[in-house]
């Protein structure tokens, strides 16, 4: 930044002041005794780019106003870091209103302005120039009191050092890692509360299974039961169907058997008689047959003995069918036989005793299970318990046995099945409630499950995000790490661009006693002095050199600041940095001033005075009694 | 320093001096872990990195150097 044209009005000392056509390169020396406003000069440059100035709190702002006036305006024209020339012109009064306005300079445009009101411009000005009030008066503008040492921690110098930036950073993460840590801390708060609410539920795993697997077999008796009731009503009923066939084949079967014997008989005695009386008519017994049978039958004739032959034949047809009736009712008592045997294997295959046993157990759960449901909800009781006592085998053997050898009667059949199948209804019940009980209970549980598996979830959830933002707490942490690391770094490299820049410039003003700085981390600095050869604190150098040294310091500071930030031409103020200068070495200074760096290239300096034979490229002169200065050139 | 030395692609051209001395200090920094000897996850380490460059750029488009 460099400044072409200072016009103010009412500023400070000053009814008036206006330096037009200023030097962009070059020395431009203000000389003046005491209270003549030479700093005034500087001030109101100041109050003209930031609205305000060294000397001045911000809350007294209205004391720049020149005593007895009611406002007061300045207007300067510089060229920015864009190459660009710019008009920025303040106007304060003493209400406190406070208006700025910047316009750019060009011929082709119709000096609209790029910036209206206190703030916009503050922030324009920031843009063109690249540094801030704060960065201004630790570097650039070396007021008149203020040779000192920089602030190690001021937001000038890490601005300078470029550190404000990594800081920023390195605190934004500081806060983002703060800030999902608690979040982190809250979560995992939740997650154990979650844990306690799952543990509160006592989930055995292996109770579900547990559950289906007594449903599957209770069911498999159920479905066992149901097949004994079936297969033993479908006996009974054989066998009662059985008993009157069987009765009646067995009565057809006896008389089947007397007319079988009968018909054999009477088939014998035909045929006996038709061999006697026709192979041997002359036999005796054959005589006396004959005579019986000629004194029985009317009209017996010894050629009808051949009859008998007939009749033998039609005994023996009569004796086969018999035979062949008396057979068939046979198988039909054999098949009659197979209900009663299949009943009697029925009723010995019932396993009643172990299905009642069954049920029993069922229905006396396991202590620590009775505890349990006595603290819930109580099981519902069965209306009817069958027992073990209820079954008298006995008397079901019995039956067996006499069914089997179709001794059982109607009445003692339905009697037995009847109380075998009532033992069989009651299990079926038993089993049917118990079915109904665990279905309740596998819902509950399985209830349970899903209440604890979506907890489960939950928490997963939790611990999965906050496994991430642990992830995200170390990239954090280790980019913060890194980031002070970085601002170390950053930090060494600008101490020893300080140390460097340094070394070019205290030699020449301390006339060679004086050529290094160490300046530590926190900008501590101390002077390697040639005649001691060792490192002195500034405490123990003479005020003098003690601002020779904060002087070459701050011209450091200020090529470095040009060097990282402004990059472009820029113009030095200096409110009488040689006061405790001696002639020599105030020659000097001024001598290597404008050799110091490229870009520093108009350098403002203030002095009471300055030796005769030095040449300015302009020099104001200032008085006491001047209330105003108008343009002049040396 | 190898290629795989060297930091994941970041290109530079959009980086303020911030960001660029951040990235010349984790290159460095990244070489010197890798060549210590000790355990050094360097995903990890480069992710750090991206996540800091993300918050410099977004600096630098707000106006900070």
């Amino acid at each position: 930044m460099i400044i072409h044209r200072i016009k103010a009005k009412n500023v400070l000392k000053y009814n008036s002041l206006e330096l037009n056509d200023l030097p962009e390169r070059g020395l431009i020396a203000i000389t003046g005794p005491n209270e003549s406003g030479k700093s005034t000069i500087g001030e109101t440059l100041c109050f003209a780019l930031f609205g305000r100035t060294f000397s001045l709190d911000y809350d007294d702002l209205e004391k720049v106003i020149h005593w007895g006036e009611t406002h007061c305006s300045v207007e300067i024209d510089f060229t920015a870091s864009d190459g660009n020339r710019y008009t920025l012109d303040r106007f304060l009064d003493d209400s406190g209103n406070h208006s700025a306005r910047l316009i750019k300079l060009d011929a082709a445009a119709d000096d609209e302005p790029l910036a209206r009101g206190v703030e916009k411009v503050a922030d324009l000005v920031y843009d063109l120039i690249g540094y801030e009030y704060e960065e201004f008066i630790e570097s650039f503008y070396l007021a008149q009191r203020e040779i000192t040492t920089p602030h190690p921690h001021s937001y000038a110098v890490k601005t300078m050092a470029g550190l404000v930036t990594l800081e920023y950073s390195a605190a934004a993460f500081r806060e983002v890692v703060e800030g999902t840590q608690a979040a982190s801390d809250e979560t995992r708060q939740e997650t154990a509360n979650l844990g306690a609410q799952i543990e509160v539920f006592e989930l055995d795993p292996a109770c579900l299974p547990g559950l289906e697997g007594e449903r599957a077999d209770t069911s498999s008796r159920l479905a066992d039961t149901n097949h004994q009731l079936s297969a033993l009503d479908q006996a009974s009923i054989e066998y009662q169907d059985a008993l009157p066939k069987r009765e009646s084949a067995m009565k057809a079967r006896g008389t089947a058997g007397f007319f079988r014997f009968i018909f054999l008989l009477l088939a014998l005695i035909c045929g006996g008689a038709w061999v006697l009386l026709s192979k041997l008519p002359e036999h005796q017994y054959a005589v006396e047959l004959h005579n019986m049978l000629s004194g029985f039958l009317v009209g017996w004739k010894a050629e009808m003995v051949s009859w008998l032959l007939y009749g033998a034949g039609g005994f023996l047809l009569l004796f086969i069918l018999f035979w062949v009736r008396r057979s068939s009712q046979g198988r039909q008592l054999t098949r009659t036989a197979e209900a009663g045997r299949e009943l009697s294997a029925t009723l010995d295959s019932l396993e009643t005793e172990k299905l009642l046993q069954a049920v029993a157990e069922q229905e006396a759960p396991d202590e620590a299970d009775q505890e349990q449901q006595n603290t819930e909800e109580p099981e519902p009781e069965l209306e009817t318990k069958p027992s073990v006592e209820l079954v008298d085998r006995a008397a079901r053997e019995r039956l067996s046995q006499r069914v089997a050898d179709f001794q059982a009667d109607f009445a003692e059949v339905r009697e037995g099945v009847g109380r075998e199948q009532n033992l069989l209804r009651q299990v079926i019940s038993s089993y049917q409630e118990r079915l109904a009980q665990l279905d309740g209970a596998i819902s509950q549980e399985q209830s349970r499950i899903e209440k604890v598996e979506a907890l489960n979830a939950i928490q997963s959830d939790l611990l999965e995000k906050n496994e991430e933002r642990q992830h995200y707490i170390d990239q954090c942490g280790l980019a913060g790490e890194l980031l002070q690391g970085t601002m170390r770094e950053v930090s060494f490299q600008f101490n020893h661009k300080i140390r460097g820049l340094v070394s070019k410039t205290l030699p020449l003003f301390t006339e060679n006693r004086y050529e290094h700085l160490q300046i530590d981390e926190d900008l501590t600095v101390r002077a390697f002095s040639s005649e001691k050869r060792d490192f002195m604190d500034l405490e123990e150098i003479s005020s003098g050199t003690q601002r020779q040294i904060m002087l070459a310091v701050r011209l450091a500071l200020s090529q470095e600041l040009v060097g990282r930030t402004v990059k472009a031409n820029q113009f030095l103020f200096l409110d009488e940095p040689f006061a405790f200068f001696d002639q020599a070495r105030t020659r000097n200074s001024l001598t290597v001033l404008p050799t110091l760096s490229e870009q520093l290239n108009q350098i403002w300096i203030i002095g009471q005075e300055f030796p005769q034979d030095l040449q300015f490229d302009q020099h104001i002169k200032c008085d006491r009694e001047y209330r105003s200065i108008p343009s002049m050139k040396s | 320093m190898s290629l795989s030395d060297q930091a994941p692609s970041s290109n530079t051209d959009d980086l303020g001096v911030s960001a660029r001395e951040f990235l010349a200090y984790c290159n460095a920094e990244r070489a010197r872990r890798l060549n210590s000897g000790e355990a050094f996850e360097q995903q990890g380490f480069d992710e750090a990195v991206e996540l800091v460059l993300r918050k410099l750029r977004a600096l630098a488009e707000e106006g900070w150097s």
